[in-house]
Protein backbone atom coordinates (compact mmCIF):
# COMPACT_ATOMS: atom_id res chain seq x y z
CA UNK A 1 0.00 0.00 0.00
CA UNK A 2 1.37 3.41 -1.48
CA UNK A 3 2.33 5.66 2.35
CA UNK A 4 0.60 8.68 0.46
CA UNK A 5 -2.59 6.99 0.57
CA UNK A 6 -2.00 5.47 4.57
CA UNK A 7 -0.97 9.32 5.82
CA UNK A 8 -4.16 10.62 4.08
CA UNK A 9 -6.65 8.18 5.65
CA UNK A 10 -4.80 8.82 9.00
CA UNK A 11 -5.00 12.61 8.21
CA UNK A 12 -8.96 12.22 7.41
CA UNK A 13 -9.69 10.73 11.10
CA UNK A 14 -7.19 13.37 13.21
CA UNK A 15 -8.86 16.14 11.18
CA UNK A 16 -12.22 14.27 12.61
CA UNK A 17 -11.12 13.45 15.49
CA UNK A 18 -9.57 17.43 16.57
CA UNK A 19 -12.11 19.46 14.76
CA UNK A 20 -15.05 19.10 17.47
CA UNK A 21 -11.73 20.23 19.60
CA UNK A 22 -10.69 23.41 17.92
CA UNK A 23 -14.09 24.44 17.17
CA UNK A 24 -15.33 24.76 21.09
CA UNK A 25 -11.96 26.57 21.77
CA UNK A 26 -13.14 28.71 18.72
CA UNK A 27 -16.65 29.27 19.92
CA UNK A 28 -15.46 30.23 23.38
CA UNK A 29 -13.73 33.33 21.90
CA UNK A 30 -17.01 34.14 19.49
CA UNK A 31 -19.21 37.11 20.48
CA UNK A 32 -23.26 36.56 19.02
CA UNK A 33 -22.23 38.62 16.21
CA UNK A 34 -19.54 35.74 14.60
CA UNK A 35 -22.03 33.18 15.66
CA UNK A 36 -24.79 34.08 14.15
CA UNK A 37 -22.82 34.96 10.93
CA UNK A 38 -24.15 33.55 7.80
CA UNK A 39 -21.45 31.33 7.23
CA UNK A 40 -19.42 29.46 10.00
CA UNK A 41 -16.44 31.63 10.98
CA UNK A 42 -13.41 29.09 11.34
CA UNK A 43 -10.04 31.26 11.60
CA UNK A 44 -9.56 34.01 14.46
CA UNK A 45 -8.55 37.65 13.67
CA UNK A 46 -8.91 36.69 10.22
CA UNK A 47 -12.35 35.51 9.67
CA UNK A 48 -14.05 37.37 13.29
CA UNK A 49 -12.36 39.08 15.70
CA UNK A 50 -11.64 36.87 18.80
CA UNK A 51 -13.16 38.72 22.10
CA UNK A 52 -12.89 37.02 25.86
CA UNK A 53 -16.91 37.84 26.71
CA UNK A 54 -17.53 34.34 27.98
CA UNK A 55 -14.16 34.11 29.77
CA UNK A 56 -15.74 36.96 31.96
CA UNK A 57 -19.08 35.31 32.17
CA UNK A 58 -17.47 32.17 33.66
CA UNK A 59 -15.93 34.24 36.29
CA UNK A 60 -18.60 36.00 37.28
CA UNK A 61 -17.63 39.05 35.59
CA UNK A 62 -20.22 41.54 33.67
CA UNK A 63 -19.02 43.04 30.43
CA UNK A 64 -20.12 46.92 29.02
CA UNK A 65 -23.66 47.49 29.88
CA UNK A 66 -25.03 43.55 31.11
CA UNK A 67 -26.97 42.87 33.98
CA UNK A 68 -25.78 40.68 36.99
CA UNK A 69 -28.73 38.68 35.95
CA UNK A 70 -27.16 37.60 32.66
CA UNK A 71 -24.08 36.71 34.12
CA UNK A 72 -26.28 33.95 36.19
CA UNK A 73 -28.08 33.34 33.45
CA UNK A 74 -25.04 32.07 31.45
CA UNK A 75 -23.01 30.32 34.00
CA UNK A 76 -25.15 29.32 37.05
CA UNK A 77 -23.41 28.84 40.04
CA UNK A 78 -20.05 27.71 38.47
CA UNK A 79 -18.15 28.41 41.52
CA UNK A 80 -20.54 26.43 43.94
CA UNK A 81 -20.51 23.38 41.18
CA UNK A 82 -16.88 23.55 40.59
CA UNK A 83 -15.90 23.24 44.58
CA UNK A 84 -18.08 20.28 44.32
CA UNK A 85 -16.92 18.56 41.67
CA UNK A 86 -13.35 18.72 43.31
CA UNK A 87 -14.76 17.80 46.68
CA UNK A 88 -16.46 14.79 44.80
CA UNK A 89 -14.04 13.81 42.41
CA UNK A 90 -10.92 14.19 45.00
CA UNK A 91 -12.51 12.45 48.04
CA UNK A 92 -14.25 9.43 45.84
CA UNK A 93 -10.89 8.50 44.48
CA UNK A 94 -9.00 9.09 47.61
CA UNK A 95 -11.52 6.52 48.97
CA UNK A 96 -11.25 4.69 46.02
CA UNK A 97 -7.22 4.22 45.56
CA UNK A 98 -7.47 3.31 49.45
CA UNK A 99 -10.25 0.07 49.25
CA UNK A 100 -8.68 -0.73 45.38
CA UNK A 101 -4.89 -0.78 47.02
CA UNK A 102 -5.58 -2.96 49.53
CA UNK A 103 -7.68 -5.05 47.20
CA UNK A 104 -5.33 -5.55 44.42
CA UNK A 105 -2.51 -6.23 47.43
CA UNK A 106 -4.39 -9.13 48.46
CA UNK A 107 -5.14 -10.10 45.29
CA UNK A 108 -1.77 -10.50 44.03
CA UNK A 109 0.08 -11.12 47.30
CA UNK A 110 -1.95 -13.90 48.29
CA UNK A 111 -3.76 -17.26 47.81
CA UNK A 112 -7.54 -17.23 48.78
CA UNK A 113 -8.73 -20.96 48.96
CA UNK A 114 -12.49 -20.68 49.27
CA UNK A 115 -13.05 -17.83 47.92
CA UNK A 116 -10.47 -18.40 44.73
CA UNK A 117 -8.64 -15.22 43.42
CA UNK A 118 -10.32 -14.78 40.13
CA UNK A 119 -13.53 -15.29 41.55
CA UNK A 120 -13.25 -12.07 43.57
CA UNK A 121 -11.33 -10.17 40.95
CA UNK A 122 -14.69 -11.44 38.99
CA UNK A 123 -16.61 -10.19 41.77
CA UNK A 124 -15.20 -6.70 41.62
CA UNK A 125 -14.67 -6.81 38.07
CA UNK A 126 -18.56 -7.64 38.04
CA UNK A 127 -19.60 -4.08 39.50
CA UNK A 128 -18.96 -2.75 36.24
CA UNK A 129 -21.42 -4.32 33.92
CA UNK A 130 -24.60 -2.10 36.07
CA UNK A 131 -25.78 0.83 33.69
CA UNK A 132 -25.74 3.45 35.91
CA UNK A 133 -29.65 4.17 35.75
CA UNK A 134 -30.53 0.70 37.63
CA UNK A 135 -28.30 1.66 40.08
CA UNK A 136 -29.14 5.39 40.28
CA UNK A 137 -33.30 4.22 41.43
CA UNK A 138 -32.23 2.22 44.35
CA UNK A 139 -29.51 4.82 45.33
CA UNK A 140 -32.15 7.81 45.23
CA UNK A 141 -34.52 5.93 47.38
CA UNK A 142 -31.77 4.62 49.86
CA UNK A 143 -30.24 8.08 50.61
CA UNK A 144 -33.78 9.58 50.82
CA UNK A 145 -34.36 7.20 53.52
CA UNK A 146 -31.09 8.26 55.35
CA UNK A 147 -31.31 12.01 54.41
CA UNK A 148 -28.18 12.10 52.10
CA UNK A 149 -30.07 13.46 49.45
CA UNK A 150 -28.66 16.43 47.47
CA UNK A 151 -25.01 16.22 49.43
CA UNK A 152 -21.66 15.81 48.54
CA UNK A 153 -21.50 12.81 50.44
CA UNK A 154 -23.61 10.49 48.68
CA UNK A 155 -22.02 11.20 45.14
CA UNK A 156 -18.42 10.14 47.33
CA UNK A 157 -19.92 6.73 48.13
CA UNK A 158 -21.65 5.92 44.54
CA UNK A 159 -18.55 7.02 42.81
CA UNK A 160 -16.09 4.71 44.89
CA UNK A 161 -18.03 1.93 43.86
CA UNK A 162 -18.27 3.09 40.07
CA UNK A 163 -14.67 3.32 39.98
CA UNK A 164 -13.45 0.58 42.11
CA UNK A 165 -12.97 -1.71 39.84
CA UNK A 166 -10.83 0.09 36.96
CA UNK A 167 -8.44 1.00 39.81
CA UNK A 168 -8.40 -2.49 41.45
CA UNK A 169 -7.52 -3.83 38.22
CA UNK A 170 -4.83 -1.02 37.21
CA UNK A 171 -2.78 -1.66 40.91
CA UNK A 172 -3.41 -5.10 40.20
CA UNK A 173 -1.13 -5.00 36.98
CA UNK A 174 1.36 -2.62 38.53
CA UNK A 175 1.78 -4.68 41.82
CA UNK A 176 2.41 -7.60 39.29
CA UNK A 177 5.10 -6.08 38.12
CA UNK A 178 7.15 -5.57 41.24
CA UNK A 179 9.06 -8.59 42.15
CA UNK A 180 7.80 -10.37 45.23
CA UNK A 181 11.33 -11.24 46.70
CA UNK A 182 11.83 -7.80 47.64
CA UNK A 183 8.63 -7.53 50.00
CA UNK A 184 10.16 -10.94 51.36
CA UNK A 185 13.82 -9.73 52.08
CA UNK A 186 11.69 -6.85 53.81
CA UNK A 187 9.51 -9.78 55.65
CA UNK A 188 12.70 -11.56 56.65
CA UNK A 189 14.36 -8.09 58.19
CA UNK A 190 11.59 -8.26 60.55
CA UNK A 191 9.14 -5.59 58.88
CA UNK A 192 5.00 -6.49 59.23
CA UNK A 193 2.84 -7.22 56.36
CA UNK A 194 1.71 -3.25 56.91
CA UNK A 195 5.47 -2.22 56.44
CA UNK A 196 6.12 -3.90 54.15
CA UNK A 197 3.09 -2.63 51.91
CA UNK A 198 3.24 0.88 53.39
CA UNK A 199 6.95 1.05 53.31
CA UNK A 200 8.46 -0.88 50.52
CA UNK A 201 5.93 -1.56 47.89
CA UNK A 202 3.50 2.14 47.77
CA UNK A 203 6.93 3.69 47.03
CA UNK A 204 7.54 1.78 43.65
CA UNK A 205 4.51 1.56 42.52
CA UNK A 206 3.61 5.91 43.20
CA UNK A 207 3.46 6.11 39.35
CA UNK A 208 0.91 3.28 38.62
CA UNK A 209 -0.90 4.69 41.83
CA UNK A 210 -0.82 8.06 40.82
CA UNK A 211 -1.84 6.76 37.09
CA UNK A 212 -5.58 4.97 38.84
CA UNK A 213 -5.87 8.02 40.77
CA UNK A 214 -5.76 10.45 37.70
CA UNK A 215 -8.51 7.94 35.82
CA UNK A 216 -10.98 7.82 38.82
CA UNK A 217 -10.88 11.54 39.29
CA UNK A 218 -11.49 12.32 35.68
CA UNK A 219 -14.51 9.58 35.77
CA UNK A 220 -15.90 11.40 38.61
CA UNK A 221 -15.42 14.57 37.15
CA UNK A 222 -17.28 13.29 33.93
CA UNK A 223 -20.23 11.49 35.70
CA UNK A 224 -23.41 12.46 34.54
CA UNK A 225 -26.31 10.82 35.18
CA UNK A 226 -26.30 9.61 38.65
CA UNK A 227 -25.00 13.47 40.31
CA UNK A 228 -28.04 14.74 37.95
CA UNK A 229 -29.97 11.71 39.90
CA UNK A 230 -29.34 12.26 43.98
CA UNK A 231 -28.23 16.32 43.73
CA UNK A 232 -30.91 19.14 43.03
CA UNK A 233 -29.29 22.50 44.34
CA UNK A 234 -26.23 22.24 47.01
CA UNK A 235 -24.37 19.01 45.67
CA UNK A 236 -24.72 19.85 41.71
CA UNK A 237 -21.39 18.89 39.87
CA UNK A 238 -20.15 21.31 37.04
CA UNK A 239 -22.04 18.69 34.29
CA UNK A 240 -25.33 18.99 36.34
CA UNK A 241 -25.30 22.94 36.41
CA UNK A 242 -24.52 23.45 33.11
CA UNK A 243 -27.11 20.52 31.32
CA UNK A 244 -29.48 22.31 34.18
CA UNK A 245 -28.35 26.07 31.68
CA UNK A 246 -29.70 25.16 28.87
CA UNK A 247 -33.39 25.14 29.67
CA UNK A 248 -32.65 28.86 31.39
CA UNK A 249 -31.88 30.30 27.97
CA UNK A 250 -31.62 30.47 24.46
CA UNK A 251 -28.47 29.19 22.79
CA UNK A 252 -25.67 31.48 23.50
CA UNK A 253 -23.28 28.81 22.06
CA UNK A 254 -20.17 31.10 23.22
CA UNK A 255 -21.01 30.86 27.27
CA UNK A 256 -21.48 27.26 26.15
CA UNK A 257 -18.57 26.57 24.65
CA UNK A 258 -16.84 28.10 27.63
CA UNK A 259 -18.47 25.72 29.95
CA UNK A 260 -18.11 22.89 28.05
CA UNK A 261 -14.02 23.88 27.99
CA UNK A 262 -13.39 24.15 31.48
CA UNK A 263 -14.83 20.79 31.79
CA UNK A 264 -12.89 19.53 29.35
CA UNK A 265 -9.67 20.68 30.06
CA UNK A 266 -8.94 17.95 33.18
CA UNK A 267 -9.32 15.40 31.02
CA UNK A 268 -7.25 16.48 28.14
CA UNK A 269 -4.18 17.25 30.99
CA UNK A 270 -5.27 13.45 32.16
CA UNK A 271 -5.48 12.29 28.78
CA UNK A 272 -1.50 13.63 27.39
CA UNK A 273 0.17 13.02 30.68
CA UNK A 274 -1.47 9.21 31.58
CA UNK A 275 -1.43 8.57 27.87
CA UNK A 276 0.99 5.12 27.97
CA UNK A 277 -1.90 4.04 30.54
CA UNK A 278 -5.35 4.53 29.02
CA UNK A 279 -5.87 2.07 26.74
CA UNK A 280 -4.62 -0.73 29.31
CA UNK A 281 -6.66 0.76 31.84
CA UNK A 282 -9.99 1.06 29.81
CA UNK A 283 -9.02 -2.58 28.22
CA UNK A 284 -9.13 -3.36 32.00
CA UNK A 285 -5.85 -5.09 31.18
CA UNK A 286 -6.97 -7.31 28.24
CA UNK A 287 -4.50 -5.57 25.97
CA UNK A 288 -0.92 -4.76 27.45
CA UNK A 289 1.38 -2.06 25.77
CA UNK B 1 5.60 -12.96 63.43
CA UNK B 2 3.42 -15.16 64.38
CA UNK B 3 1.50 -17.80 62.71
CA UNK B 4 -1.69 -16.90 63.95
CA UNK B 5 -1.66 -13.32 62.40
CA UNK B 6 0.02 -14.74 59.08
CA UNK B 7 -2.56 -16.72 58.36
CA UNK B 8 -5.55 -13.99 58.59
CA UNK B 9 -3.66 -11.02 58.08
CA UNK B 10 -4.86 -11.62 54.07
CA UNK B 11 -8.41 -11.30 55.70
CA UNK B 12 -7.62 -7.66 56.69
CA UNK B 13 -7.04 -6.48 53.05
CA UNK B 14 -9.62 -8.16 51.63
CA UNK B 15 -12.84 -8.10 53.69
CA UNK B 16 -13.21 -4.61 54.29
CA UNK B 17 -13.63 -4.06 50.57
CA UNK B 18 -16.06 -7.10 49.78
CA UNK B 19 -17.95 -5.86 52.63
CA UNK B 20 -17.92 -2.38 51.35
CA UNK B 21 -18.96 -3.76 47.83
CA UNK B 22 -21.99 -5.87 49.51
CA UNK B 23 -22.88 -2.88 51.26
CA UNK B 24 -22.82 0.13 48.98
CA UNK B 25 -23.33 -2.20 45.65
CA UNK B 26 -25.20 -5.34 46.79
CA UNK B 27 -27.83 -4.07 48.89
CA UNK B 28 -28.92 -1.53 46.87
CA UNK B 29 -29.10 -3.94 43.92
CA UNK B 30 -31.30 -6.62 45.98
CA UNK B 31 -33.12 -3.37 47.37
CA UNK B 32 -33.51 -2.50 43.82
CA UNK B 33 -35.51 -5.91 43.21
CA UNK B 34 -37.83 -5.30 46.08
CA UNK B 35 -38.73 -2.00 44.63
CA UNK B 36 -39.18 -3.14 40.90
CA UNK B 37 -42.51 -5.31 43.05
CA UNK B 38 -43.62 -2.29 44.30
CA UNK B 39 -44.95 1.40 44.11
CA UNK B 40 -43.28 5.05 45.45
CA UNK B 41 -45.23 7.81 45.45
CA UNK B 42 -43.39 10.69 47.13
CA UNK B 43 -44.96 11.15 50.63
CA UNK B 44 -46.10 7.75 50.83
CA UNK B 45 -43.24 5.67 50.75
CA UNK B 46 -43.11 1.76 49.20
CA UNK B 47 -45.79 -0.36 49.29
CA UNK B 48 -45.74 -3.97 47.49
CA UNK B 49 -48.26 -4.61 44.72
CA UNK B 50 -46.64 -7.98 43.25
CA UNK B 51 -45.74 -8.46 39.67
CA UNK B 52 -47.61 -5.30 38.50
CA UNK B 53 -44.96 -3.64 36.89
CA UNK B 54 -43.84 -6.44 35.00
CA UNK B 55 -47.05 -6.90 33.50
CA UNK B 56 -47.27 -3.12 32.62
CA UNK B 57 -43.89 -3.64 30.42
CA UNK B 58 -45.32 -6.23 28.45
CA UNK B 59 -48.41 -4.06 27.02
CA UNK B 60 -46.12 -0.70 26.71
CA UNK B 61 -45.09 -0.08 23.76
CA UNK B 62 -42.73 3.00 24.54
CA UNK B 63 -40.66 0.17 26.21
CA UNK B 64 -40.49 -2.09 23.07
CA UNK B 65 -39.95 1.33 20.40
CA UNK B 66 -37.11 2.03 23.28
CA UNK B 67 -35.46 -1.58 23.39
CA UNK B 68 -35.54 -1.99 19.80
CA UNK B 69 -34.01 1.40 19.24
CA UNK B 70 -31.98 0.35 22.01
CA UNK B 71 -30.33 -2.33 20.01
CA UNK B 72 -30.16 -0.70 16.61
CA UNK B 73 -28.19 2.04 18.07
CA UNK B 74 -25.64 -0.24 20.10
CA UNK B 75 -25.50 -2.60 17.14
CA UNK B 76 -24.55 -0.14 14.36
CA UNK B 77 -21.83 1.76 16.59
CA UNK B 78 -20.58 -1.23 16.96
CA UNK B 79 -20.20 -2.37 13.65
CA UNK B 80 -18.95 0.88 12.98
CA UNK B 81 -16.16 1.46 15.59
CA UNK B 82 -15.05 -2.09 14.77
CA UNK B 83 -14.61 -1.63 10.99
CA UNK B 84 -13.29 1.75 11.33
CA UNK B 85 -10.78 0.93 14.35
CA UNK B 86 -9.91 -2.39 12.51
CA UNK B 87 -9.12 -0.58 9.46
CA UNK B 88 -7.02 2.24 11.56
CA UNK B 89 -5.17 0.01 13.59
CA UNK B 90 -4.24 -1.65 10.22
CA UNK B 91 -2.82 1.49 8.97
CA UNK B 92 -0.94 2.31 12.15
CA UNK B 93 0.89 -0.73 12.17
CA UNK B 94 2.52 -0.43 9.22
CA UNK B 95 5.74 1.64 10.25
CA UNK B 96 4.75 5.12 9.42
CA UNK B 97 6.63 7.90 10.67
CA UNK B 98 4.73 9.75 13.81
CA UNK B 99 3.28 6.96 14.97
CA UNK B 100 3.39 8.25 18.47
CA UNK B 101 1.85 11.48 17.51
CA UNK B 102 -1.16 9.87 15.91
CA UNK B 103 -1.59 7.43 18.53
CA UNK B 104 -1.74 10.16 21.31
CA UNK B 105 -4.03 12.75 19.33
CA UNK B 106 -6.74 9.80 18.83
CA UNK B 107 -6.96 9.16 21.80
CA UNK B 108 -8.18 12.37 22.90
CA UNK B 109 -11.79 12.55 22.85
CA UNK B 110 -11.96 9.07 25.00
CA UNK B 111 -11.72 10.68 28.03
CA UNK B 112 -13.46 13.77 27.66
CA UNK B 113 -16.91 14.39 29.19
CA UNK B 114 -19.97 12.97 27.76
CA UNK B 115 -22.01 16.09 28.96
CA UNK B 116 -19.48 18.74 27.45
CA UNK B 117 -18.72 16.61 23.81
CA UNK B 118 -22.46 16.28 23.53
CA UNK B 119 -22.70 20.43 23.64
CA UNK B 120 -19.64 20.92 21.36
CA UNK B 121 -21.57 18.40 19.01
CA UNK B 122 -24.62 20.12 19.04
CA UNK B 123 -23.17 23.18 18.07
CA UNK B 124 -21.57 21.30 15.06
CA UNK B 125 -24.28 19.68 14.32
CA UNK B 126 -26.85 22.81 14.32
CA UNK B 127 -29.07 23.35 10.73
CA UNK B 128 -28.25 26.90 10.49
CA UNK B 129 -25.08 27.86 12.43
CA UNK B 130 -23.25 24.89 12.72
CA UNK B 131 -20.06 24.01 10.26
CA UNK B 132 -21.68 20.55 9.64
CA UNK B 133 -23.97 21.24 7.20
CA UNK B 134 -21.71 24.11 5.93
CA UNK B 135 -19.55 21.27 5.08
CA UNK B 136 -22.08 19.68 3.36
CA UNK B 137 -23.52 22.54 1.45
CA UNK B 138 -19.45 22.94 -0.23
CA UNK B 139 -19.74 19.74 -1.94
CA UNK B 140 -23.67 20.62 -3.10
CA UNK B 141 -25.71 18.36 -0.38
CA UNK B 142 -28.58 20.00 1.17
CA UNK B 143 -28.76 20.92 4.60
CA UNK B 144 -29.71 18.28 6.79
CA UNK B 145 -31.71 18.72 10.07
CA UNK B 146 -29.47 16.27 12.30
CA UNK B 147 -31.02 17.03 15.47
CA UNK B 148 -34.37 17.26 14.42
CA UNK B 149 -35.05 14.59 12.20
CA UNK B 150 -36.71 10.99 12.89
CA UNK B 151 -33.82 8.98 11.43
CA UNK B 152 -30.80 11.85 11.19
CA UNK B 153 -31.20 12.48 15.08
CA UNK B 154 -30.26 8.61 15.40
CA UNK B 155 -27.27 8.80 13.34
CA UNK B 156 -26.33 12.11 15.15
CA UNK B 157 -25.92 10.08 18.02
CA UNK B 158 -23.83 7.22 16.22
CA UNK B 159 -21.49 9.57 15.30
CA UNK B 160 -20.93 11.08 18.45
CA UNK B 161 -20.31 7.50 20.15
CA UNK B 162 -18.08 6.71 16.95
CA UNK B 163 -15.97 9.74 17.22
CA UNK B 164 -15.51 9.06 20.74
CA UNK B 165 -14.87 5.53 21.38
CA UNK B 166 -13.36 4.21 17.73
CA UNK B 167 -9.97 5.21 18.90
CA UNK B 168 -10.61 2.94 21.79
CA UNK B 169 -10.70 -0.22 19.40
CA UNK B 170 -8.02 1.01 16.97
CA UNK B 171 -5.54 1.35 19.58
CA UNK B 172 -6.46 -1.83 21.73
CA UNK B 173 -6.66 -3.86 18.22
CA UNK B 174 -3.28 -2.20 17.49
CA UNK B 175 -1.88 -3.00 20.93
CA UNK B 176 -2.88 -6.64 20.19
CA UNK B 177 -1.51 -6.65 16.68
CA UNK B 178 2.33 -5.27 18.09
CA UNK B 179 2.80 -7.89 20.73
CA UNK B 180 2.70 -10.29 17.83
CA UNK B 181 5.95 -11.83 17.10
CA UNK B 182 7.78 -10.04 14.84
CA UNK B 183 9.69 -12.59 12.78
CA UNK B 184 6.35 -14.28 12.09
CA UNK B 185 5.93 -11.29 9.36
CA UNK B 186 9.02 -11.91 7.84
CA UNK B 187 8.81 -15.36 7.31
CA UNK B 188 4.83 -14.70 6.28
CA UNK B 189 7.00 -11.93 3.70
CA UNK B 190 9.81 -14.80 2.69
CA UNK B 191 7.09 -17.12 1.86
CA UNK B 192 5.83 -14.13 -0.49
CA UNK B 193 2.41 -13.85 1.26
CA UNK B 194 1.08 -10.24 0.21
CA UNK B 195 0.26 -7.47 2.76
CA UNK B 196 -3.66 -8.23 3.20
CA UNK B 197 -3.07 -11.91 3.05
CA UNK B 198 -0.91 -11.67 5.93
CA UNK B 199 -3.71 -9.63 7.48
CA UNK B 200 -6.24 -12.03 7.11
CA UNK B 201 -4.42 -15.57 7.53
CA UNK B 202 -2.34 -14.44 10.32
CA UNK B 203 -2.70 -11.11 12.16
CA UNK B 204 -6.59 -11.22 12.21
CA UNK B 205 -7.16 -14.68 13.51
CA UNK B 206 -4.54 -14.48 16.09
CA UNK B 207 -5.90 -11.21 17.34
CA UNK B 208 -9.22 -12.63 17.15
CA UNK B 209 -9.63 -13.44 20.86
CA UNK B 210 -8.68 -10.19 22.16
CA UNK B 211 -10.37 -8.23 19.27
CA UNK B 212 -13.71 -9.93 20.42
CA UNK B 213 -13.04 -9.39 23.90
CA UNK B 214 -12.88 -5.30 23.31
CA UNK B 215 -15.75 -5.33 21.32
CA UNK B 216 -17.60 -6.74 24.34
CA UNK B 217 -16.19 -4.41 26.95
CA UNK B 218 -17.65 -1.64 24.25
CA UNK B 219 -20.71 -3.37 24.21
CA UNK B 220 -21.29 -3.04 27.56
CA UNK B 221 -20.39 0.64 27.29
CA UNK B 222 -22.40 1.10 24.40
CA UNK B 223 -25.52 -0.06 26.46
CA UNK B 224 -25.18 2.37 29.26
CA UNK B 225 -25.70 5.56 26.92
CA UNK B 226 -27.58 8.37 28.55
CA UNK B 227 -25.68 11.22 28.68
CA UNK B 228 -25.71 11.95 24.90
CA UNK B 229 -29.35 11.32 24.33
CA UNK B 230 -30.02 13.56 27.33
CA UNK B 231 -28.14 17.23 26.25
CA UNK B 232 -28.17 16.35 22.69
CA UNK B 233 -31.88 14.88 21.64
CA UNK B 234 -34.00 15.11 24.61
CA UNK B 235 -35.39 11.89 23.37
CA UNK B 236 -36.83 13.51 20.63
CA UNK B 237 -38.02 14.44 18.28
CA UNK B 238 -41.19 12.59 19.86
CA UNK B 239 -39.78 9.63 21.36
CA UNK B 240 -37.08 9.16 18.25
CA UNK B 241 -33.77 8.88 20.26
CA UNK B 242 -35.61 7.58 22.92
CA UNK B 243 -33.00 4.63 24.17
CA UNK B 244 -34.29 2.04 26.66
CA UNK B 245 -31.72 3.92 29.62
CA UNK B 246 -33.41 7.55 28.85
CA UNK B 247 -36.85 6.05 28.70
CA UNK B 248 -36.19 4.73 32.37
CA UNK B 249 -34.66 7.80 33.49
CA UNK B 250 -38.09 9.67 32.41
CA UNK B 251 -40.45 6.98 33.86
CA UNK B 252 -38.45 7.34 37.52
CA UNK B 253 -37.21 10.41 37.85
CA UNK B 254 -39.93 12.46 36.27
CA UNK B 255 -43.06 10.75 36.63
CA UNK B 256 -41.25 9.52 40.05
CA UNK B 257 -42.86 5.81 39.07
CA UNK B 258 -39.34 4.29 40.20
CA UNK B 259 -41.18 1.07 40.94
CA UNK B 260 -41.71 0.86 37.18
CA UNK B 261 -38.35 2.44 36.26
CA UNK B 262 -36.50 -0.26 38.54
CA UNK B 263 -38.82 -3.03 36.90
CA UNK B 264 -37.61 -2.02 33.24
CA UNK B 265 -34.20 -2.21 34.69
CA UNK B 266 -34.25 -5.25 35.76
CA UNK B 267 -35.74 -6.67 32.61
CA UNK B 268 -32.60 -4.63 30.35
CA UNK B 269 -29.83 -5.90 32.56
CA UNK B 270 -31.15 -9.99 32.18
CA UNK B 271 -31.66 -9.93 28.25
CA UNK B 272 -27.83 -7.91 28.02
CA UNK B 273 -26.74 -10.39 30.25
CA UNK B 274 -28.46 -13.81 28.77
CA UNK B 275 -27.21 -11.87 25.29
CA UNK B 276 -23.65 -12.18 27.05
CA UNK B 277 -23.55 -15.20 27.91
CA UNK B 278 -25.04 -16.90 25.04
CA UNK B 279 -22.45 -14.89 22.46
CA UNK B 280 -19.40 -16.14 24.49
CA UNK B 281 -20.64 -19.82 24.78
CA UNK B 282 -21.07 -19.09 21.23
CA UNK B 283 -17.79 -17.78 20.05
CA UNK B 284 -15.87 -20.58 22.85
CA UNK B 285 -18.17 -23.70 20.86
CA UNK B 286 -16.45 -22.06 17.73
CA UNK B 287 -12.91 -21.51 19.37
CA UNK B 288 -12.62 -17.80 18.58
CA UNK B 289 -12.81 -17.06 22.55
CA UNK B 290 -10.70 -19.04 25.19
Amino acid sequence: MKKTFIYSILSVWLVFTLFPIYWVILMSFKDATSVYAKTPKFIPFIDFEPTLLSWYHIFGKTVGGESEYMILDAIGENGLYLKNSLIVSFCSSILTITLGVMAAYALTRFKFKRWNNDNISFFILSQRMFPPVALAMPFFLLFHFVGLLDNVISLIIVYSIMNLPIVTWLVKEFLNDVPIELEEAALVDGCTRWQALLKILLPITVPGISVAFLFSFVFCWNEFLLALSVTFKNAKTLPVGMAGLTTLRGPSYWDIAANSLIIMIPPLIVTIIANKYIIRGLSLGAVKQ
Amino acid sequence: MNSFSEKYIKYYFIVPVVTYIFIVALFPLLFSIYMSFSKWAPGYGLSFIGITNFKYIFTDNRFYNSAILTFIYVFSLIFLEFIIGTFLAYLLHKNIKGKNIFRVLFMLPMLLSPVAVSYVWKMILDSNIGPANYFLSMIGIAPIEWLSGNYTSVISLIIVDVWQWTPFMTLTILAAFESLPKDLFEAALVDGSSNFSIFTKIMFPLCLPIIITITLLRTIDAFKVFDTVYILTGGGPGTSTEILNFYIYLKGFRNFDLGYGTAMSWIQLIVIIILFMYVTKLLKGSGALR
